[in-house]
């Protein structure tokens, strides 16, 4: 249903994203992983046009047998909220602070359905029983400073799936949110995906969230898609580099134990930083801070299929015999 | 609702009733602090003793100082503002005749500085980038710097002198002839609104670029608005609330600027009668026309904030007085 | 060094990054101040004409003429020569009304943002009041108590600007003024009058002179709208805004007479404002009040 392939974002000069291959299919749920400026919610918003205004778009991004990619804004806007749903990563700032909540929802039914006046209202009442905010009446004419950032999360979801979108994208939903609260709305979107078949594409930080909501995941690191894995296969058995050292760092979860045993460390660290933006090594952007890089890692490294649907970008994937 | 519409009004009203209470004491207490004594300065200080004994009986100026202002504050209620010493007429009725220039003079720039702000600063926003803004820039700097009695000369000199296309000035009633007075007021209103317009427009064109990054924007896109839809439809309000503050912030200098309009365009209004007033020493008509001209802004000055309590719903809901900006 | 990947802040926009180059605003600025104040001081020594000459032959000539580059008024007065002896009015009213007027509404600023609680806000509602008054307002009150001239003028602006710089200084003193190391001082007894000119005024001084040089521009207008409008510089004292005055009864003959004063008045005016803006951008005072130093 979705199909990305060479997506390039770009600000002037300089290439924030490329992302060669990602497939979304009908129903299924994606994650995409990665540090903070990895690139990932960038890749979320292009998908949906939504792109800082000075970012070029470049490559292909196939949805329901269209081009995304060099669509007009208006056309753009034609796709998003009524196939494409969009979850924004601080609810507290993705509200219109002076208009009304109900109203704010209304809009989206108004943009992207045949309903009017009463049955509007009906509708987003009903959308807000749906994601479980308590007294919709009370709150469709409440402003977003009234409600709490989770009920205002609540509202944005409610914005998304308005108009039954083929395809729902959440940008780090809870990030901002109360970690009581993450929860609830984490289980929220699973659930109301699976009820209505609707494919997600779930971005976040956190590994253990994405691979309690997602069946594929993705990981990005510098703008680049690494790997790609069933949830548990990456878990199980990461086989990019910084897969594995991303789970070693996440000692919590299964398969970071066995990643410390086999390095011998039993909290595993990601030496160095992240560099900015455009000081990635050629090649593999990971090099400088991978302790199993060799020189042939100034190369490009190709895409190896995996089992299933997975691949992974490495010269050198754990289980191989090569560096150090 | 309706609750949070009285808290709005009344504690504005408030502020409206203090600052007209200061206001008052100040051209009150300024008149006899730098001035003396009131008769000598209508008559001249080298007036015959008598004259001025007999002027201070007249107009009741040996009362004590609270019982003179209270009196002249009950004026105002009872439309008794005493009789003009040089000139006879009745001060309350004068007043009366002269609000109506002077207020649609300041009403008519308002808006048509607001409103052409809002529409070249959103253009120059939404069309970005940096030749625009460097535009925007330069026209508000010039602004600032063009004084409003020079640029009402070069308008004269203009449309009236050159093209002969207006009048050069003068006023004709609005309820007399609309479409006179609407042509006799272009001028004064274009000469008035051009500084603070090029103030404006500098405002809502950053302020839009910034209101064009929030987040409320993207998700207005998300629900299927087009970029200039989003920011037209969600960003406009937004931008309107720092506008109406810096509006707000102008009242008084746009009052001060019509008062001098007033004097380029023979307009028979406030300012008018103040100069005329303030050349004759008229010491009891300037206070209380100053008082009037001050009581105009305070009370544009209550509409204003009144609305951008009603256009902001968060500031209800805070406790005391919005903090601006 | 091995910092452990930072896994748990939010994905970040790219922060672009601080660029700090000598504001043009300032040269600009400086270069139309330098040449508004160039020409202030030549009239003491050189004026092209003597400025009060009446000269019959030369009346209403036009701009061009040999000897009069700028035209002649009706009675026959070089108006470059007029602008120039002009130059020194206007610098010499804003000038002086503004650092009296900040001086004074510097003190009422301190003081109030000194002030505890309801004092504070009777204060300054106050002030807010005075900067509500529309200026013209109150200096044509104070016209008809004073004679015409220039130190009416002065005395008129002086009033019309205590209540802006002491709006100007609030806000910045009472930050100042909750800062760890100023409330410290208190605590070492040091008294309200030591800390308010030792740790409050120079952490404001930038917004202070930023505050000075665009008043002295607004200055120049007041000083032009009040000899417009005949409370200000009285004759034989030329001013620009005198020279408007005499320049529109005779738009129609002598155009000429209104754009030279004009222009002059726009001059100093912008190059104040702009030397302001300069100002404001290379002593940066927003940063230097958040850092407190």
């Amino acid at each position: 249903m979705l199909t990305i392939r060479d997506l390039r974002v770009s600000v002037g000069p300089l290439e924030l994203v490329h992302i060669e291959r990602l497939d979304i299919a009908q129903g299924r749920r994606v994650g995409l992983v990665g540090e903070s400026g990895s690139g990932k919610s960038i890749t979320a918003m292009s998908i949906a046009g939504l792109q800082p205004r000075e970012a070029r778009l470049a490559g292909s991004v196939r949805f329901e047998d269209r081009e995304l990619v060099g669509l007009s804004d208006a056309a753009m806007a034609k796709v998003r909220g009524a196939r494409i749903g969009f979850i924004p990563q601080d609810p507290t700032r993705a509200l219109n602070p002076t208009t009304r909540v109900g109203p704010q929802v209304a809009e989206a039914l108004r943009l992207n359905t045949d309903l009017g006046g009463a049955a509007i209202r009906a509708r987003v009442l009903e959308l807000f029983a749906q994601v479980r905010l308590p007294e919709p009446e009370v709150l469709y004419q409440r402003y977003p400073h009234q409600i709490s950032g989770g009920q205002q999360q609540r509202v944005l979801i409610a914005m998304a799936i308005a108009a039954r979108p083929q395809l729902l994208i959440a940008d780090e939903p809870t990030t901002a949110l109360d970690v009581t609260v993450q929860n609830e709305i984490l289980r929220l979107i699973l659930d109301l995906s699976r009820a209505q078949r609707m494919a997600l594409l779930f971005v976040s930080h956190e590994l253990g969230v994405v691979r309690a909501v997602c069946d594929d995941i993705g990981v990005i690191y510098g703008g680049r898609m690494v790997e790609l894995a069933s949830a548990g296969a990456l878990a199980e058995t990461p086989r990019h580099r910084y897969t594995a050292a991303l789970i070693g760092a996440n000692p919590g979860l299964p398969g970071g134990d066995e990643i410390a045993a086999m390095t011998g460390r039993r909290f595993a660290v990601i030496e160095g930083s992240v560099p900015a933006a455009g000081r990635f090594p050629a090649g593999c952007r990971f090099r400088n801070r991978c302790r199993h890089a060799t020189a042939a890692c100034a190369e490009d490294p190709p895409i190896t299929p995996q089992g299933g649907n997975g691949w992974v970008k490495c010269w050198h994937p754990v289980g191989t015999e090569a560096g150090r | 609702m309706n609750s949070r519409v009285l808290l709005v009004f009344t504690r504005e009203a408030m502020t409206l009733f203090v600052s007209a209470v200061i206001g008052s004491l100040v051209v009150f207490g300024l008149l006899r602090l730098l001035g003396g004594d009131v008769a000598l300065m209508i008559l001249g200080q080298e007036a015959a003793p008598e004259a001025a004994i007999a002027l201070r009986e007249e107009l009741g100026l040996n009362r004590p100082w609270h019982v003179q202002y209270l009196d002249w504050m009950g004026g105002f209620f009872t439309g008794n503002l005493g009789r003009s010493y040089a000139g006879g007429y009745d001060i309350f009725e004068q007043i009366s005749d002269r609000l109506g220039p002077t207020t649609l003079l300041a009403f008519g720039s308002l808006i048509v500085s607001i409103t052409i702000a809002l529409a070249i600063g959103t253009y120059s926003a939404l069309n970005a980038r940096n030749a625009r803004g460097t535009a925007v820039d330069v026209f508000a700097q010039l602004g600032i710097a063009v004084p409003s009695f020079w640029a009402g000369l070069l308008l004269v000199y203009l449309f009236a002198v050159y093209l002969g296309w207006l009048p050069a000035g003068g006023y004709v009633p609005m309820l007399e002839d609309p479409r006179a007075s609407l042509v006799s007021l272009i001028l004064p209103i274009a000469a008035l609104s051009l500084g603070s317009t090029a103030v404006k427009t500098r405002f809502v064109r950053s302020a839009m670029l910034d209101v064009m990054n929030e987040d409320y924007i993207r998700t207005a896109m998300a629900k299927g608005r087009t970029f200039n839809a989003a920011v037209l439809l969600h960003g406009l309000r937004n931008v309107a609330i720092p506008v109406l503050t810096v509006s707000t912030l102008q009242l008084g200098s746009l009052m001060a600027g019509a008062i001098v309009i007033e004097n380029v365009f023979v307009i028979p209004g406030l300012g008018r009668l103040l100069l005329v007033a303030v050349q004759g020493r008229e010491v009891l008509v300037v206070q209380s026309l100053a008082f009037v001209i001050l009581m105009i802004v305070l009370v544009m000055n209550f509409f204003m904030d009144l609305s951008y309590g009603l256009l902001d719903p968060r500031i209800a809901d805070r406790k005391g007085k919005p903090t601006h900006g | 060094m091995a910092d452990p990947a930072p896994l748990t802040a939010a994905d970040g926009e790219a922060v672009p990054a601080v660029r700090r180059h000598l504001p043009l605003a300032l040269i600009i600025g400086g270069v139309l101040v330098g040449l508004v104040v160039g020409v202030a001081l030549l009239s003491y020594i050189w004026t092209p004409h003597d400025p009060a000459r009446i000269n019959v032959r030369s009346r209403l000539v036009p701009p061009g003429t040999p000897g009069f580059p700028l035209g002649a008024d009706r009675l026959g007065r070089d108006m470059l020569t007029q602008i120039i002896v002009g130059a020194r009015t206007s610098l010499y009213v804003s000038i002086v009304a503004t650092l009296v007027a900040l001086v004074v509404g510097t003190a009422i600023g301190l003081a109030t943002a000194a002030a505890s609680g309801a004092r504070q806000s009777v204060m300054s509602r106050a002030v807010d009041v005075g900067v509500a008054i529309p200026g013209i307002l109150i200096a044509l009150v104070i016209a008809t108590a004073l004679e015409p001239g220039n130190t009416a003028s002065i005395i008129a602006i002086v009033i019309w600007f205590i209540p802006i710089a002491a709006r100007v200084t609030i806000g910045p003193a009472r930050q100042i003024l909750a800062l760890d190391y100023v409330e410290a001082a208190y605590a070492y007894g040091r008294s309200r009058t030591y800390v308010l000119f030792r740790h409050v005024l120079p952490n404001i001084s930038p917004i202070l002179i930023v505050q000075a040089s665009i008043m002295f521009a607004s200055g120049i207008l007041a000083e032009a709208a009040l000899s417009f409008l005949g409370i200000g510089a009285q004759p034989p004292t030329a001013s620009w805004g005198r020279l408007l005055k005499e320049a529109q009864p005779m738009i129609d003959v002598a155009p000429g007479l209104m754009v030279f004063p004009g222009a002059a008045i726009m001059v100093a005016v912008l190059g104040f404002n702009i030397l302001g803006d300069g100002l404001r951008a290379w002593l940066d005072p927003r940063q230097l009040t958040q850092a407190g130093h």
